[in-house]
């Protein structure tokens, strides 16, 4: 059982010494804050976001923060991720109903859905959660 | 491993020679009674019951859900605190071993327990489930999920309805159940124990305790009380209490841990998991810190790492590898410096470790359930139609709970360092000398609970 332990640990070990080795392979590419890698959820949902905000400024968010207790209420999916003047919010890195949302909708993307079935997707299966944004019908 | 006679000699007698808790006659008519651990079983079963519909069939907002609530910031929480007070009095009334129980007396094949590969590996096949979950969690949000935890729950159900309809006793919780893995560690630091005098014990020929009678079955965990000298394997379900014909067992009180030094028989699988027990919680507290999302930035901007899966896996490998590989030079030194060999440094003195995991564990769910106990309680009763007061978010003091964190960390660095001391003078013919190698390993890993302790930390369910 040690010399087993011993493998696992040297391949473990050589697999840290490659990704040290390869390091600053990509860096800066993705500029995002730290706190959007608070989670797999969240990586995801500001990846998609800074990539997909004209999509996503016209989807909903259900996670309540139509009504937030700051004053900034969100008037879409995208205010989770991206204020108004660009800069980035922390409030998806801790919300699993945005992410949850900012997930499906980049699923639905990829499968080729239009805007707006994407919106009635969300609308649909979201609608039990609560207020949504006041987000503008898709055109 | 070796433990030569002087040392063996110097190991503490472990059987108790005080006045036991069964004494006091309220406590005695309840464990004696039916109603022990019986109508704790049928209430634990209702209410997974009710977990399992709420995470199937209730709202998909974790925050709100009264699975997700009730399971991850309520009774994970408090289990912790249930090991280090009550021992394993949870596996008794555990939902799902009482499932698999009852599966095992309506229709159990009864085999006894397949040769010796559960008894030799099944500490080891727990510590792999439980890093498995571990690891599961931090990818899939299974406790951000009601669906996952769901999942979780029946997958855990499934196992103890299947070794139940196939074995004797409860094999699930004894072998195989990933929270058993580190509910037997934690139990050793316990104030509670059940034990046996020795004297009628000695004389019993039917040892109804292990094997059971007409009235009660033998002990669920396959142990026999007069030969105990660990909590690891002890539900309290006061099996032993009810069968033994001449009240020979006994609940007692005792100073925590004290088994942690004194165990007649260390196991390099609980060793290993001990110091995989401590890794696991640094990593699964500092995940929760605002430090970790700065890390993973840096790792997946800094390397060629682009998932976020495998750039967290490489990370729980690594530190699990070095934290590993840490313990076995440090074992090694401390076997040599002994004298008694690489399997008494590893075995012997990982026990000493279980304190600064359990205390890590206690102050990182302290955080969640102070902070967000009230609001998940609220969430718990407002889906059982029981609607409440608003409950919001106790405000809270940082300073405070840093301190309390740092206070506990303390406490289970100071335990540990203690138990070394003892471990070191009652089994080691160099005494303390043998433990100096664990001390300043111990110490540094103290030392990153303590630094971890003081960063910030994110809730688990927020919105």
């Amino acid at each position: 059982m040690m010399i087993k332990l011993k493998w696992i640990l040297l391949a473990t070990l050589t697999l840290a010494f490659l990704a040290a080795a390869c390091s600053n392979a990509a860096q800066g590419q993705e500029g995002l804050p730290s706190f959007a890698y608070n989670s797999r959820e969240s990586t995801e949902g500001y990846r998609f976001a800074v990539a997909n905000q004209d999509l996503i400024s016209q989807i909903p968010c259900y996670c309540g923060c139509s009504n937030l207790s700051t004053g900034q209420n969100h008037k879409s999916l995208q205010n989770c991720y991206i204020n108004d003047d660009g800069s980035f919010t922390d409030h998806a890195s801790t919300c699993d109903i945005c992410n949850k949302i900012a997930l499906d909708v980049k699923s639905w993307k990829e499968q080729g859905s239009t805007v707006k079935d994407i919106r009635e997707r969300v609308d649909t299966k979201y609608k039990d959660y609560g207020k949504p944004t006041d987000t503008p019908p898709v055109q | 491993m070796s433990i030569k006679g002087g040392a063996v000699r110097k190991v503490r007698e472990t059987v108790p020679q005080r006045d036991g808790l069964m004494r006091w006659g309220p406590l005695r008519s309840l464990l004696l009674s039916r109603i022990y651990p019986n109508l704790f079983q049928v209430v634990g079963v209702a209410f997974l019951g009710l977990l399992l519909y709420f995470a199937f069939f209730g709202t998909m907002r974790a925050a709100q859900n009264f699975s997700t609530s009730v399971t991850w910031i309520i009774w994970w929480a408090l289990l912790p605190w249930s090991f280090l007070l009550l021992g394993r009095a949870w596996c008794a009334v555990c939902p799902v071993g009482t499932l698999g129980e009852w599966a095992r007396r309506i229709g159990g094949w009864q085999r006894r327990l397949p040769g010796a590969f559960l008894k030799r590996y099944g500490v080891w096949l727990m510590a792999v489930t439980f890093l498995f979950l571990t690891w599961a969690d931090r990818v899939w949000n299974v406790t951000g999920s009601p669906r996952a935890t769901g999942m979780l729950l029946m997958i855990i159900l499934a196992g103890s309805l299947i070794t139940g309809l196939v074995f004797q006793r409860r094999v699930w919780c004894r072998y195989l159940c990933p929270i058993g893995a580190f509910s037997g560690l934690y139990s050793m630091t316990a104030a509670l124990e059940v034990r046996a005098r020795p004297e009628p014990c000695r004389d019993c020929t039917t040892k109804d305790c292990y094997s059971g009678n007409e009235k009660v079955e033998g002990c669920p965990f396959y142990q026999f009380p007069a030969a105990m000298d660990s909590n690891r394997n002890c539900s309290l379900c006061a099996n032993c209490l009810k069968s033994c014909p001449s009240g020979a067992t006994d609940l007692y009180l005792r100073a925590p841990g004290r088994e942690l030094w004194s165990l007649r028989r260390p196991l390099a699988g609980e060793g290993f998991l001990a110091v995989v027990l401590v890794a696991v919680v640094y990593l699964q507290t500092i995940n929760m810190t605002t430090a970790f999302p700065a890390y993973m930035k840096w790792l997946l901007e800094s390397t060629w790492l682009a998932s976020y899966e495998i750039a967290i896996t490489l990370t729980f490998a690594v530190f699990l590898a070095v934290t590993l590989g840490l313990y076995v030079l440090v074992s090694r030194v401390a076997g040599r410096t002994g004298g008694e060999g690489f399997g008494f440094g590893f075995s012997r003195f990982a026990y000493a470790y279980i304190p600064l995991a359990l205390a890590g564990h206690l102050a990182h769910n302290l955080f969640h359930l102070i902070m967000e106990g009230p609001m998940a309680l609220q969430a718990a009763l407002d889906q059982l139609g029981w609607k409440t007061l608003e409950a919001t978010e106790i405000p809270m003091d940082t300073n405070l709970m840093t301190v309390t964190s740092v206070i506990m960390v303390l406490i289970g660095l100071g335990g540990g360092m203690y138990i070394l001391y003892r471990t070191g003078e009652a089994h080691a013919s160099r005494g303390w000398r043998a433990a100096v190698p664990h001390a300043i390993f111990l110490l540094a890993m103290g030392a990153l609970y303590l630094q971890m302790f003081i960063l910030p930390m994110n809730p688990r369910h927020s919105h």
